[in-house]
């Protein structure tokens, strides 16, 4: 049991003086005075700022390594094939990735690890820990499945170069409503042979799953809405580069929206409608919105530039900063365990030598489960 | 035309920073001081705002590199049907209305260096323009010939190990250099020749006129080049000097420019396994202090150019050297200090006004000025992020 | 709202032009008279132009193919497998495109959206209306309405120099027989799952759209140049007994007995554009001309982009040059494509019950000198 006392944490979306106790992995409580005693080690924070250890919704740290060059360390895609539902993220993760250190050094605690976007199905991802040697035991089960899909570009330029199907967007929907149809008949089969991509497609017709589909124009979002529908499946928009502009539709779908990665450079078509103005205008519209770095597009030790950007719209801090803890948290479906801090929660937190709007401060200390993982101290 | 910026904290990067004023007159800065007078002009209330030289790029891809369109028809960047192209001009690769200029209007840049892409040894020329949104295309450069773009490390021998199958290695990157520079004096020492535009330029850089800008990430790649500079006796500035910081005691006593970044890239090729964002603070603490940041936009986008000086503060930098990074350093890199670069009497009228500290990456750029316009502003178009 | 448009000369097309005067409301023709009796909320001056119906373009590929954007935004044609039925034009549909409010102009209010000729068996098309919204759902009015084929030397082109099938027009047709064949057979097999009570387990997408076919629930739109690609379709829609229409038809003046004989719609054009390929040797605007006189069911079309809707009313002008009746040509452009996509009971003409779908030009819309200048969605265009 440690008590940790006198600094600055961020809870109840708000920044107040107090003092938590962390057990067994644990925040137990936080209050404005918890008096010590002999039975906790105390820690004094003094006057530094405590905030919840941050969420990426969708990265490939550990499939797409840093440092090993161009192909060595790179597990994104499976391109045998545009359709590979039973790949699994965490077949290809590895730990030491430098990219999944520096996410821990800057604050980031909980991090979902997809496939990539260049086949239509990609595979199932995995939320994990960003500190650890053995993944199975980073692991942080959620509920539901989770399976990568993408629409648009990615799909249509690694497959028709080759001039395999999807060359055109018009292939992309009907691949995967040809798939998730032979799904179905496997379903409805009394008598089958296991297969592995028959039963990740099921568990989304069942429900078991949630789609995550990187998508970037409006009229590829009107067709995920057209075939979820048909199919009557869950998903996220992940990306979803043009939904703001129309914002009403975008409300209207009722579905999570995770942004990002928005500091990039517009350098093709699918960027066509990239801007921050869609954090603003999709959280007015009144959406949660997350917003994500697609490390290691963006390394995690430089998320906070987007904070920074987004900051540039005056909005409230206290709502930016859900967009990197409690909304991401909430996507994924673990809102009772991380995202934020409070009692019964994952102790993930981290402790900066100032507020994490100031370009000063320091992540001193990385907290995972109550343990200190990382940090430059 | 007079333009009166009033009541800021001005920050002219060469003298200290002060409560007050600037004057700029038909695009030249002739007032510097607390509570300028002037009657006929335009006034700017700049209370509670923090103003400052134009910011300077001195290595981006903006208007070769299309954005926001189909790559096969506007990516300009790089000549890869040969491996020494040095009759390419970035001039002719720009598109002026590309989203890049806009982008970088809002992050406060007024003068931008363009260069060919690196995927060749010997690119290409590159161009300087004013970011002046009322200018013509012609009447926005301000140096046609900026410099010779020159590349070592991965991207020459992965691009002409298949392109052209002239390289293979970065053994075959130098000798292509170096052999390039020898058929420029043979050209030379040749009685009867017909003339050869691309033997002129490579001249021009021996005799000193053009300076070389080489792409090199590793110390390795560094040296080579260096190596080649010191056969050949010709200018040359280091672009991105990834490893820099692993040699910058042998970098401080050569009479060589470094531009540094883009910072903010994963470490996605072997060469830039080592990029860190100490660089800059470890080449101040070795003595070098001329160095300017560079983002390579689109690499990375330009209005992160003041966020990378931030974040080497944030790693060790003094807030001084980063300042001058990317205004005054830049413009010396350049050849154009006397222009640009600080806010000093007689210098262009190119100025940034901010509602924060510029190294406070929440800041937002209120007002951009060039050639003592107002080309941006904030309140009415908003922020182009 | 109640809307009356009032100093025009009326076109209804299924009956005589008048001066006269049109009130609409929620989107509706409420009247159609030479004066409406009657209050009303908002008054369209039409200053003696012309009040048409929206031109409707039974054949194009606008939005597939955005102008402007190059091969990145192309997906008109999905060129991996010679039969694809089961990709639909909606879903590379984008409003991005410059010509449709470009087309509106022209006076083209809707359209049917196909996918393109590279395949034997292309995908399902929609109809479209013009809209100013950026959303596709606000465009579509009918989804599904039908499945494109084709013939001639574009599928053959497309996959004879990659050594895949089809090489030839033989088996351009064979592909499309197996197509049909597929469906017939998979309707036997869902027929025989019922009656042993048992549960369907084997849905094939594309077979799913083989049976719409072979069950006359949409009709085959096949795209035909030449006389012998136009009877091998014909051939084809008699032995399987499925609905059809013929696109293109450009040698029709060769066989206009036998689509006679067949009672199948045709769609015209486009003439007014090169003869780019030898299947376009005898294409002639004389065709216009042969078809009005035959008295078919038939509509002109643009195959926008290869000519461009906006400009579809001048090849329906050309064709008068060439002796096709004017008023039949009008047609052409509304009422006949309207039965063709199976939306006259709402489009097509100005008759009282129908869709609002009008446009009102400063002159005859064959004068390229004429435009619209007020249409119900813009308003007046500036």
């Amino acid at each position: 049991m440690k008590l940790f006392k006198n600094g600055y944490v961020w809870y109840n979306s708000n920044l107040k003086k107090a003092d938590f106790i962390v057990e067994d992995g644990k925040f137990v409580k936080i209050e404005e005075e918890i008096v010590p005693s002999d039975l906790c080690e105390t820690v004094d924070l003094n006057g530094k700022y405590v905030y919840p250890g941050m969420v990426d919704p969708h990265t490939h740290v550990g499939i797409f390594e840093e440092c090993t060059g161009w192909t060595a360390g790179n597990d994104v895609n499976e391109t045998s094939s545009p359709s590979t539902p039973g790949m699994r993220a965490i077949d290809a993760i590895n730990p030491m990735d430098p990219g999944i250190e520096s996410a821990r050094n800057s604050g980031f605690t909980t991090v979902c690890v997809l496939p990539g976007s260049a086949n239509v199905i990609g595979g199932e991802g995995v939320v994990i820990k960003t500190y650890g040697t053995v993944v199975d035991e980073m692991v942080v089960p959620t509920n539901k499945k989770i399976i990568k899909l993408a629409f648009g570009w990615n799909p249509v330029w690694t497959w028709g170069k080759q001039e395999k199907a999807p060359q055109t967007r018009l292939a992309v929907s009907a691949l995967l409503r040809e798939k998730l149809t032979s799904a179905r008949n496997y379903m409805a089969k009394e008598e089958k042979e296991y297969d592995y991509d028959m039963e990740n497609l099921s568990s989304l017709l069942k429900k078991e799953a949630v789609a995550r589909i990187h998508v970037a124009n409006l009229e590829d979002i009107e067709t995920i809405e057209r075939v979820a529908n048909e199919f009557n499946i869950d998903y996220v928009l992940d990306h979803a580069t043009a939904l703001h502009t129309n914002p009403d539709y975008a409300k209207s779908l009722n579905v999570p929206v995770i942004l990002g990665p928005l500091n990039v450079a517009g350098k093709s078509f699918q960027t066509y409608d990239l801007t921050f103005d869609s954090v603003k205008i999709l959280h007015e519209a009144g959406l949660k919105i997350s917003v994500m770095t697609d490390a290691p597009v963006i390394p995690l030790n430089l998320a906070k530039i987007q904070i920074w950007l987004i900051d540039r719209f005056r909005m409230n801090r206290a709502d930016v900063l859900d967009m990197f803890t409690i909304n991401p948290a909430t996507v994924l479906g673990l809102e009772d365990r991380i995202g934020s801090i409070a009692a019964g929660k994952d102790a993930d937190f981290f402790v900066s030598s100032g507020d994490i709007f100031d370009y000063r401060s320091k992540v001193e200390h990385t907290f995972i489960n109550g343990i200190r993982v990382g940090g430059e101290l | 035309m007079k333009l009166l910026i009033k009541n800021g904290t001005v920050n002219p990067v060469t003298s200290p920073s002060f409560m007050g004023d600037v004057l700029i007159e038909d695009g030249k800065i002739i007032g510097l001081e607390q509570n300028i007078i002037c009657e006929e002009a335009q006034v700017l209330d700049a209370a509670g705002m923090n103003i400052y030289p134009g910011i300077i790029e001195e290595h981006s891809h903006i208007g070769i590199h299309g954005e926001k369109t189909n790559q096969e028809s506007d990516n300009d960047v790089n000549e890869w049907s040969a491996p020494v192209t040095p009759e390419c001009h970035a001039l002719e690769g720009i598109k002026p209305f590309d989203h890049g200029f806009l982008q970088a209007l809002n992050a406060g840049v007024t003068t931008f260096n363009v260069y060919p892409g690196s995927a060749n040894p010997i690119g290409g020329i590159g161009i300087t323009l004013k970011n002046d949104p009322t200018l013509h295309f012609e009447d926005k450069i301000v140096l046609r010939n900026s410099g010779l773009k020159m590349a070592m490390g991965e991207n020459p021998k992965k691009v002409h190990s298949s392109a052209t199958k002239t390289i293979m290695t970065r053994m075959g990157t130098a000798q292509v250099i170096r052999k390039a520079f020898q058929d420029a004096i043979n050209y030379r020492n040749k009685k009867e020749k017909e003339k050869d535009s691309r033997m002129e330029i490579l001249l021009k850089v021996l005799d000193g006129e053009l300076t070389a800008h080489v792409h090199a990430h590793k110390a390795d790649d560094i040296l080579t080049i260096i190596r080649i500079k010191e056969e050949f006796g010709f200018k040359m500035c280091l672009e991105h000097a990834t490893e820099s910081h692993l040699i910058a005691d042998f970098l401080a006593k050569k009479d060589i420019k470094l531009a540094v970044g883009p910072m903010f890239t994963a470490r996605y090729k072997i060469e830039v396994n080592n990029r860190s964002l100490c660089t800059p603070a470890i080449l101040e603490k070795a003595g070098i202090t001329d160095f300017c940041l560079i983002t390579d936009h689109p690499v990375i986008p330009i209005n992160n150019l003041p966020i990378e000086a931030s974040i080497a503060v944030n790693n060790g930098l003094s807030e001084d050297l980063a300042l001058r990074s990317i205004t005054i350093n830049p413009a010396i890199n350049l050849g154009l200090d006397d222009r640009i670069g600080s806010l000093e009497i007689g210098k262009d009228g190119d100025v940034v006004i901010c509602d924060r500290e510029l190294l406070d990456p929440t800041h937002r750029v209120m007002y951009t000025i060039v050639n003592g316009k107002i080309v941006y502003d904030m309140e009415k178009e908003g922020l182009i992020l | 709202m109640r809307t009356l448009i009032t100093n025009v000369a009326v076109y209804p097309i299924t009956s005589d032009p008048f001066k006269g005067e049109v009130l609409i409301e929620d989107g509706i023709i409420q009247k159609v008279a030479y004066r409406v009796k009657g209050d009303y909320d908002e008054m369209i001056n039409g200053e003696g132009g012309i009040l048409m119906p929206g031109f409707i373009d039974g054949h194009s590929h606008i939005g597939l193919n955005p102008d402007g954007y190059g091969y990145d935004y192309d997906d008109t044609n999905e060129i991996t497998d010679p039969v694809t039925a089961s990709v639909r034009s909606q879903d590379g549909f984008t409003v991005l495109d410059k010509s449709i409010p470009e087309s509106a102009r022209g006076g083209v209010m809707v359209y049917c959206v196909l996918t393109g000729s590279a395949n034997p068996v292309g995908g399902l098309s929609f109809i479209a209306h013009y809209s100013k919204s950026n959303l596709v759902k606000d465009f579509v009015i009918k989804e599904d309405n039908g499945l494109k084929m084709a013939t001639g030397e574009n599928p053959k082109r497309c996959y004879g120099p990659k050594n895949k099938m089809p090489a030839t027009r033989m088996a351009t047709a064979a592909i499309i027989r197996k197509f049909l064949t597929e469906g017939q057979n998979y309707i036997q097999k869902k027929n025989k799952a019922a009656e042993e009570g048992k549960e369907f387990t084997e849905t094939d997408y594309k077979k799913e759209i083989a049976q719409m076919i072979i069950e006359k629930k949409i009709p085959a739109r096949v795209h035909c140049h030449r006389a012998e690609d136009i009877l091998t379709a014909l051939r084809i829609k008699k032995e399987f007994d499925i609905d059809m229409v013929i696109e293109h038809c450009t040698e029709y003046m060769k066989v206009k007995d036998e689509i006679k004989a067949a009672g199948v719609p045709i769609l015209l054009g486009p003439i007014m554009s090169s003869r780019s390929k030898v299947e376009l040797k005898d294409m002639s605007f004389k065709a216009y001309k042969v078809a009005c006189e035959e008295d078919i069911l038939f509509g002109c079309m643009s195959d926008h982009p290869v000519f461009p809707s906006e400009v579809l009313r001048l090849q329906a002008g050309m064709a008068v040059n060439y002796g096709a009746d004017e008023n039949k040509m009008l047609e052409s452009l509304t009422i006949m494509p309207a039965k063709i996509l199976g939306i006259d009971s709402e489009y097509g003409s100005i008759e009282e019950g129908k869709k609002a779908t009008l446009c009102i030009w400063n002159g005859h819309p064959f004068d390229s000198r004429s435009h619209v200048v007020w249409n119900s969605v813009d308003g007046f265009i500036k």
